[in-house]
């Protein structure tokens, strides 16, 4: 179970689980987000390389348009994975709010 | 997935293991599904334990040969723009486990992956 949502000006809030079977509705949400955006992910429990696709796809958009994604509040087991995928040196990684 | 964790509280794993052995198994199942062709019967998942941890089986049935382990490497140290989707399910699953073997009995057209997860701080067997 996955929820994405708007978390209010320029913030997107992603919970749950992102696997391959909740990823195309994160890439729906995603696609439609602008500029420079938060993705608030501290409620994220799971993420698989699915939701790391969608996530690098919304980068390299964003960035090609002069924005980009950043990222908020991750747990260790998400942290994990970004470091052994190298996204910790392609997303700005906030720590929690 | 819930299953995973069903089957991890069921073996007693210890918490930590959990993440880890969810996301080898969906890499591995999803990999299985993409690439092993059209296909009559559903992919078995085998989770039992072994000396210090966990062993899981992924069994194809009437399938054709194809060695997902030999998936090549990917550079995570390459700049946004060189990065593309795709491929990291298998990378981020040789990270996270232990051991990770494929075999294909020609004569069942039977394709079955093994990988071992152990816990924290074991040593493999």
């Amino acid at each position: 179970m996955m929820t994405i949502e708007s978390a209010g000006e320029g913030v997107v809030a992603v919970v749950g689980r992102l696997d391959a079977a909740q990823a195309p509705a994160a890439e729906a949400f995603l696609n439609s987000v602008q500029g420079t955006v938060t993705l608030d992910a501290e409620r994220l429990d799971y993420i698989s390389s699915a939701g790391l696709g969608v996530l690098l796809k919304t980068q390299k958009r964003l960035v090609s348009s002069g924005g980009k994604l950043r990222i908020r509040g991750l747990s260790k087991p998400v942290r994990d994975v970004f470091a052994y995928s190298g996204f910790d040196q392609i997303f700005e990684i906030e720590p929690a709010a | 997935m819930s299953f995973v964790a069903e089957a991890s509280a069921r073996l007693g794993l210890p918490p930590e293991t959990l993440p880890p052995l969810q996301l080898a198994i969906e890499e591995l199942f999803t990999n299985m599904v993409k690439y092993g062709g059209v296909r009559l019967e559903p992919v078995e998942i085998e989770i039992a334990p072994c000396p210090g941890g966990v062993e899981v089986a992924l069994t194809d049935h009437d399938v054709a040969p194809f060695d997902l382990t030999q998936a090549p490497p990917v550079d995570t140290s390459r700049p946004l723009g060189e990065r593309e989707p795709g491929g990291l399910g298998l990378h981020l699953t040789r990270h996270l486990v232990e051991y990770l073997r494929y075999d294909y009995d020609a004569q069942r057209r039977e394709a079955r992956i093994v990988f071992r997860k152990l816990h924290s701080g074991s040593v493999q067997p």
